[in-house]
């Protein structure tokens, strides 16, 4: 049991331009669990992980670990370890040195005893027959390996992971992605975990915190964020094919409200909502949301019309990319949905899947999210 | 075809050269550009002992776009540069237009390429990034400006004509690349990864505009990937090449539905086929303690396909879930198997699906599921069937077992 | 090696910024211990330069003194006038001729660098690696070894007092760096950037000069500058081969004026600072250029 407490924590760069607002009062808490930082690049996400491990000083706020506040501690007394995108290795050093060294530096355990630790992880990294090459000698996925088994093997209270799959290629990355995800089960450690993929982030988090400008926007599981994003930028960073936006006006009809998606040479009725559960008015400008999968093409109770510019096979699904007017629109389909470029196509909009948009500040106006609860992503 | 002609004919000294001069298109309009068939005979290339590239022959027709597909390392690459000049020619030879160009050097070939770092001139404009390859060619100044628009308006560039390339954002900076290379019209378009260093979300983006304007122009393009997912969204057919050598071509449908090998199986689809090896649980005799045959997923796989196979494939979506009612969730297959119960390892939702891991005798089978119902959630064991008609065997050396007129 | 140095480096900032908090009490003693050894080194290589420019102001009784003073109590400007009008010194006509000889060596050795420099990194020859390491080699020999053996050379080609002898050793002897220093460069330039001309139609000639020069333009104008200065101070090479005054070049002018007139030191002075002159103006003025090209050749991509 193991609590990372992030107490509004903030990081301003000051410089001859002037101030730069990088982490902008982050507060999170962290206990036994998988956190990923998500973002694009330069939202603050790096430099929240650097300040948690105490690479970058902290501005504002505070930091604690089990309690204890770390905020002034040098790296090496916070028990943590960190795994770099590059692996940061020792070139110079076999893969069993690099493994031992922090161990020799960082306790006092004998060397018996530190041998002994160092082949254990070893075993559970899968890179015992490695320990006494160089480490110029390792692939990617290896290198990625020892780094690990050198974070783990001693045996820290919080893991930090900085982009450790960004620099493997496709295959190996879901390869380790498993690995990563099976260790961190294994071991439970409090872990947080940087990374500008939403895969990845979709896939091992166990909670999610979307990072933009140094704000935190949404923390929760991926399921939940996904599912009910608190704004366009949620929306529109969590899934691919990216979620399409329209601007649409509001307009009231009995129980309902009608989206009137504003298709650049005039306005479609692109979909209706029950009006209890969105926080509009009529008239309202907003901007309306709906996931590619949740489009359907095959329905006969279809709300537009839209023509096929390309439609992409993938196997198990089709990417078909529309354009309504002068808007495109993005559907992903099954396999057997298999329309031609230049075709038309009827399109229907299931209301249950509508996200709806403040026009100005672009935050969520859904009334509640319990219409369409988030199911927790644990198994 | 009427410029195939003009380009096939050969000179009163006997040599055979595609004269840029002769196919410069006079209108100054890009959207008619129109392309060259590609043809490689037994292309090799050797570096020292290594046999880089091994024997590929290919034909692409004009306005096709081909993929090269296949990991880091199978030569790929290489074919392509030698399609470009820009490597030479161990063995076999290239011809572009019927024209052999194996000797030719790059600037007489009359190809474009994109970059996979773009490679644009950093010391010059947008507009003279575009307007460099024009300089070549016979138009005159009127009509190079004329084609430098209407290539900027094509791939909606026009405001960053004045810019330089180092203000520009990575997606900007592709489609400048683009533009240079489609500027002056070339006979084939080549593309070596060039969206891989775009982020995810832009990559899809990109593609699909590629592929849009590839169709409109009709421009034959060989497009370099180790990216599946990318090959199948954009190609016509797909060449996937392994140690060299070119394993399989064919339409998206065909290779992703009809793999010839375990190698092409395994290396399409995200998540990838599953591929287990038949020699799992329970002996064929049964005599070994435990689960019986059948009962177990990766063993009853193992059953279903004939003997001689060393490997049983299925596809995580020939992976069906079943509820608690008994009835497989979704749009179920009409050959369905029995139902196995399964051990769940992992539940990944990846946004439009969710990929379940689960545990069997022969190591870690992916599901892919575009629901899971509610009842299934945060169990630990699941009932799963397979589509019969949906199996995949392959014998030792990775080679496909076909089934026969019925069955195996 | 890069992610070693990076994450010691990593380490050692973190310790750094660590120390800095421990020991924030005796920062001002470092600061003033840090000013001190930063005067120090600039007192000792600019008091010379100091003293050239001070004697060079300084009237002839002034300079005669038992205890000449470290400031000129007269400044005059009597020493360059003598310099200009003095009919036994061509100063001018040796001014003209070290430009010459400088501004022609510079140039050549720089076209030649370029090709040369191109060809080490770009094209694949028997003998490449080779050659490159023969430049190394050379770089490191000292002119005086060499100096008899080109003499004879010199001599035997009828070339001896002429410009061109001084055209083609300051050539060779400028070579090795110019093209260690362009190697450099161009081995940081992207392929791809010269294959997409080469795909845009153009030959490999024409992709040196309209993409590799232009991209260069910073670490050419570095290596020019290079050249030029040590064509510009050469002495040993000038006094061994010329021998008429019309073609005398500055440094060797100076040091005759030296050997034949005593008590001159004031214009000995004063043409040493016309001499050094050009060279730090042109320096001052191109810095911008040299350090981005110098760095830009030193640092991958």
């Amino acid at each position: 049991m193991v609590e990372l407490v992030l107490d509004a924590v903030t990081k301003r760069y000051d410089d001859a331009q002037g101030t730069e607002l990088a982490v902008d009062e982050v507060s999170v808490t962290v206990e036994d669990e998988l956190l990923v930082l998500l973002g694009p690049s330069g939202c603050g996400k790096t430099t929240t992980l650097r300040m948690i491990a105490g690479l970058e000083t902290v501005t504002e706020g505070r930091i604690s670990i089990e309690g204890r506040d770390v905020t002034d501690l040098h790296p090496s007394e916070r028990s943590l370890a960190m795994v770099f995108q590059d692996y940061g290795l020792y070139t110079t050093m076999s893969v069993r040195k690099n493994m031992a060294y922090g161990l020799k530096h960082s306790t006092d355990l004998s060397k018996a005893e530190r041998d002994e630790r160092v082949q254990e992880m070893a075993e559970m990294f899968g890179i015992e027959a490695l320990l006494d090459r160089d480490v110029t000698d390792l692939s990617g996925g290896q290198k990625q390996r020892v780094a690990l088994g050198r974070a783990m093997v001693r045996e820290p209270d919080v893991f930090l992971l900085d982009e450790p799959l960004a620099s493997l290629d496709a295959k190996l990355r879901s390869e380790m992605r498993t690995e990563l995800q099976q260790l961190q089960n294994d071991l439970d450690i409090t872990t947080v975990y940087v990374t500008h993929d939403q895969k990845e982030a979709m896939t091992m988090a166990d909670r999610v915190a979307v990072m933009n400008d140094g704000v935190l926007r949404q923390l929760g599981p991926p399921e939940a964020v996904y599912e009910n994003p608190v704004d366009r930028f949620v929306a529109d960073f969590l899934g691919n094919p990216a979620m399409n936006q329209l601007p649409a006006t509001v307009d009231r009809r009995g129980d309902e409200y009608v989206l009137r998606a504003d298709v650049g040479d005039g306005r479609i009725a692109f979909a209706s909502v029950p009006r209890d559960d969105f926080d509009v008015r009529d008239g309202d400008h907003v901007t309306v949301g709906v996931r590619p999968e949740h489009l359907r093409l095959d329905d006969a109770s279809a709300d537009f019309e839209a023509a096929v510019t390309v439609s992409e096979y993938q196997g198990n699904d089709n990417f078909v990319h529309m354009s309504v007017g002068e808007r495109d629109l993005t559907a992903v389909v099954p396999p057997s949905v298999r329309p031609a470029a230049g075709d038309t196509v009827a399109v229907s909009v299931p209301p249950n899947h509508i996200h709806v948009f403040d026009g100005e500040t672009g935050a969520s106006v859904r009334t509640s999210s319990e219409s369409r609860p988030a199911p927790e992503s644990e198994t | 075809m009427q410029e195939q002609d003009r380009d096939t004919r050969s000179s009163a000294d006997g040599t055979e050269r595609p004269h840029r001069d002769d196919r410069t298109p006079t209108d100054g309009v890009v959207g008619e550009a129109g392309g060259e068939t590609v043809e490689l005979s037994s292309l090799s290339k050797r570096f020292g002992d290594e046999e880089a590239v091994d024997g590929v022959s290919l034909s692409i027709s004009e306005g096709e776009l081909l993929v090269l597909l296949g990991p880091s390392g199978c030569g790929k690459t290489t074919t392509l540069r030698m399609i470009a000049g820009l490597e030479s020619v161990s063995g076999g030879s290239v011809a572009i237009g019927g024209v052999d160009v194996s000797e030719h050097p790059p600037q007489d070939r009359d190809v474009a390429m994109v970059f996979q770092n773009y490679a644009l001139y950093p010391h010059k404009t947008v507009r003279e990034n575009i307007r460099f390859p024009l300089r070549k060619t016979d138009l005159s100044k009127a009509e190079q400006r004329e084609r430098i628009e209407s290539t900027a308006a094509l791939l909606d560039i026009a405001d960053l004509l004045d810019k330089e390339p180092a203000a520009l954002s990575g997606g900007q900076r592709q489609r400048v690349a683009i533009g240079r290379a489609i500027g002056r019209e070339p006979s084939v378009l080549l593309m070596d990864e060039p969206l891989s260093n775009l982020d995810a979300k832009l990559r899809v983006r990109t593609r699909s505009e590629l592929r849009s304007l590839q169709q409109r122009l009709g421009i034959t393009t060989v497009y370099v990937t180790h990216d599946q997912e990318e090959a199948m969204s954009i190609a016509d057919r797909i060449a996937i090449m392994n140690d060299g050598r070119v394993e399989q071509v064919g339409t998206p449908e065909e290779v992703y539905e009809d793999p010839t090998s375990a190698f092409i199986a395994g290396f399409l689809g995200d998540p990838s086929m599953n591929l287990l090896p038949t020699s799992v649980g329970p002996s064929r005799d049964g005599d070994t303690g435990g689960t019986e045959r059948g009962d177990e997923l990766a063993a009853g796989l193992a059953a279903a396909v004939p003997d001689d196979a060393a490997r049983v494939g299925v596809r995580p979506e020939d992976l069906f879930l079943v509820d608690g009612s008994g009835s497989v969730v979704g749009d179920g297959p009409a050959n369905v198997s029995d139902v196995y119960d399964c051990d769940v390892h992992v539940v990944e939702p990846i946004g439009r699906a969710y990929e379940l891991t689960l545990s069997t005798a022969a190591g870690p089978v992916v599901l892919r599921a575009r629901t899971v119902p509610d009842e299934l959630r945060g169990r630990d064991r699941v009932g799963v069937v397979y589509d019969r008609d949906s199996l995949y065997a392959f014998d030792a050396d990775g080679g496909r077992l076909r089934r026969g007129g019925n069955g195996w | 090696m890069i992610s070693f140095v990076a994450s010691v480096a990593r380490e050692s900032v973190t310790g750094l910024r660590l120390l800095r908090r421990q020991v924030r009490s005796d920062t001002r003693l470092r600061r003033a211990g840090f000013y001190a050894s930063l005067g120090l080194t600039l007192l000792v290589s600019l008091f010379p330069f100091y003293v050239m420019f001070a004697t060079s102001i300084t009237t002839d009784d002034a300079i005669y003194v038992n205890n000449p003073s470290l400031l000129p109590r007269e400044v005059t400007l009597s020493q360059y006038a003598v310099l200009f009008s003095s009919e036994t010194f061509a100063f001018t006509t040796y001014f003209v001729n070290s430009a010459i000889v400088a501004t022609v060596t510079a140039t050549f050795s720089l076209f030649v660098g370029v090709i040369g420099a191109y060809s080490f990194t770009r094209l694949s020859y028997p003998g490449n690696t080779l050659i490159r390491r023969g430049v190394v080699v050379v770089y490191m020999l000292s002119a005086i070894t060499v100096v008899v053996p080109l003499f004879q050379l010199i001599a035997r080609l009828g070339l001896v007092d002429t410009r061109l002898s001084l055209f083609i050793t300051y050539t060779v002897s400028t070579l090795p760096l110019t093209l260690y220093m362009l190697w450099n460069y161009f081995e940081s330039l992207p392929v791809a950037i010269e294959e997409a001309a080469m795909l845009d139609g153009y030959s490999r000639v024409e992709t040196i000069f309209r993409v590799v020069v232009p991209l260069s333009l910073p670490v050419l104008v570095a290596t020019f500058l290079f050249a030029f200065k040590i064509a510009w101070n050469e002495y040993i090479f000038a006094s061994v081969f010329l021998k008429s005054q019309a073609k005398l070049t500055l440094p060797i002018g100076i040091e005759q004026m030296n050997a034949d007139f005593s008590n001159v030191w004031g214009q000995i002075m004063a043409a040493s600072f016309l001499t050094t002159l050009p060279i730090v103006v042109m320096f001052l003025y191109l810095e911008k250029y040299m350090v981005e090209g110098l760095t830009a050749g030193a640092v991958e991509g």
